[in-house]
């Protein structure tokens, strides 16, 4: 609670940080419109006009997209910051003592000393890229609608977020100069098209060991009335703010067990 | 017949002799004056390049971790595109003349040539400038560009030795049926590849010259990259953007970074085609590297850094 209350406090001083520096901020909103047209151009380029991956036709792919970037953007803004640098800096060069002298539980805190707001671009840029394709499709939006878009995206961001710190925490264990952050990172690159142009194993590595394709493809699927077909499982949405519950305390309760592993490197 | 290591050891007994002698408060300025020309300035990049594949073997997890990190990253790529083949018969939309097999190898060697000229080289230079390290790196006997490009050709060999090449051949394994290459073709391909990695170097030392304006370029860098990806063809051969759009990113300097080099690779060509193609790529890396000289000159006249 004492967490909730200072993440205001949080989020003003770093919003104060991102402005000094607000030329990178345009280029980074830049860099995700650039981003976006690379994606659109690649599917664009490459799926027929009128076909269809297993019910996912050139816009409903979009509405992946735009989707997995509104759940990506939102854990990034709190988890990103922590995923590129824990091992380094806070276990490696020892930053994690400042955390354990202060009146704050340690993961609240690295968590709300790492915001970085620079991600909202990504999420302007999903929500952007979610109602052109909502509108391309003739999606009705309506209060319920877009409640259940906010929880299911809100769920995602916590699945990515439950993840992104039980990887981290590897570190207490596997001490190393590279994060691990890289190899999951590009794995969540593969959840911006359907899982199931994937061979069974990926597809079952996604939902099961790391669910990053959990996070995103279920919910899009359901959210879009596509038909599961070839096996692919149907997750109602109800069900993901509860298995969201359940990844993000895994992360916490790896993080907790290493936490009792860490010995300063003293420096 | 002397060895590159021979040659090498007699350069830099050179260098230590002259050195022991010369490097002298003012000596640096001197050095820096005969840069590329002179045997101690090619033996002391020789040196930083060998330091820098050393520094990578230090952390073999960090190479595993690297080394995984690519092919999950451009897999998607091909799964892609070997599902619209399946499901459509035939790739469509703008790609609806490009073969599947053509595709795949394209991505193939776009994506390892990736994996070794992708160094963060903007990065580095901008950690140097972040945390004041800059005025170190400007006392050494080597220009900054001199010596995070001897840095780069290090790296881009550590790289190609062991990201590049286990890498392409994780590629045949997987889709070895679809990759095809023809190999008399690899010699016009070796010095396209060359201009590319000089080229790829000179834009990422380009914006990490930013943060000597900016400070913080991390942003810039990242939009930077991606504009290269889409204006070198990485993602999307640059043949298969809509005619407006190829005609401008053609007349930009990125193409020379994969599209290029792979066009040689997939499309046969005239000599005088290749030769041509060859010394525009030249021409536009030349050009960069004087530009990059001009900024740093300008940064440097204008660059404060606060002693502790």
């Amino acid at each position: 609670m004492r967490a909730l209350a200072l993440l205001p406090v949080f989020l003003a001083l770093h919003l104060k940080v991102m402005l000094q520096y607000r030329a990178d901020f345009v280029m980074g909103a830049v860099g995700q419109v650039i981003y976006t047209l690379l994606s659109v151009a690649f599917i664009g380029a490459v799926m027929m006009p009128g076909a269809a991956l297993d019910g996912w036709r050139f816009w409903d792919v979009m509405f992946l997209l735009g989707f997995g970037d509104v759940a990506f953007g939102l854990s990034a803004v709190f988890f990103f910051r922590v995923f590129l640098s824990f091992e380094s800096a806070y276990i490696i060069q020892g930053r994690l003592d400042q955390l354990l002298l202060q009146p704050l539980a340690v993961l609240p805190a690295l968590i709300l000393r790492n915001i970085d707001l620079n991600h909202l671009a990504v999420v302007i840029k999903g929500v952007v890229v979610v109602a052109v394709a909502a509108h391309m499709l003739d999606l009705a939006w309506s209060a319920a609608r877009v409640a259940e878009f906010v929880l299911l995206a809100a769920s995602a961001a916590a699945i990515y977020g439950g993840l992104y710190i039980g990887f981290v925490s590897l570190g207490f264990w596997f001490r190393r100069r590279a994060s691990l952050a890289r190899p999951v990172l590009s794995l969540n690159y593969l959840t911006q098209y359907p899982l199931t142009i994937y061979p069974g194993p990926v597809q079952a590595l996604l939902t099961f060991v790391l669910p990053l394709g959990l996070a995103t493809f279920y919910p899009a699927q359901s959210f879009l009335g596509i038909a599961a077909t070839n096996g692919v499982a149907e997750v109602a949405p109800w069900m993901m703010p509860l298995l969201a519950l359940a990844v993000a305390a895994f992360g916490a309760g790896v993080f907790h067990l290493g936490l009792r592993r860490y010995v300063s490197s003293g420096t | 017949m002397p060895t590159v290591r021979a040659f090498f050891a007699k350069v830099g007994a050179g260098f230590a002799k002259e050195n022991a002698t010369t490097l002298e408060p003012g000596a640096s300025a001197r050095f820096n004056r005969i840069g590329g020309r002179s045997r101690q300035a090619l033996f002391a990049r020789y040196m930083v390049g060998r330091t820098a594949i050393k520094e990578t073997l230090c952390y073999p997890a960090d190479v595993v971790i690297e080394f995984v990190s690519y092919p999950l990253a451009f897999m998607g790529y091909f799964f892609f595109v070997l599902a619209m083949a399946a499901h459509g018969g035939a790739i469509g939309g703008d790609a609806a003349g490009a073969s599947v097999s053509a595709l795949i190898t394209y991505f193939s060697i776009a994506w390892m040539l990736r994996m070794i000229v992708d160094q963060g080289v903007d990065g580095d230079v901008a950690a140097e400038v972040q945390s004041g390290d800059v005025a170190l790196a400007l006392v050494r006997p080597l220009p900054l560009a001199g010596f995070f490009f001897a840095r780069f050709v290090g790296l881009g060999l550590a790289r190609l030795v062991y990201y590049g090449v286990p890498a392409w051949l994780l590629l045949m394994l997987l889709f070895g049926d679809e990759i095809r290459v023809e190999p008399a073709r690899l010699i016009w391909f070796l010095p396209y590849a060359v201009i590319a990695f000089r080229m790829a170097f000179e834009i990422q030392f380009a914006i990490g010259l930013v943060s000597f304006f900016t400070f913080v370029n991390q942003q810039v860098s990242w939009s930077f990259d991606m504009l290269v990806r889409l204006a070198s063809g990485l993602i999307v051969p640059l043949s298969l953007f809509p005619p407006v759009v190829a005609l401008w990113l053609e007349a930009l300097p990125f193409q020379y970074i994969y599209y290029r080099p792979i066009q040689v690779l997939l499309e046969p060509a005239t000599p005088s085609a290749l030769l041509s193609g060859l010394a525009i790529g030249a021409a536009w890396t030349l050009a960069l590297h004087l530009a990059n000289r001009g900024v740093l000159a300008l940064a440097l006249r204008r660059h404060v850094i606060y002693g502790s």
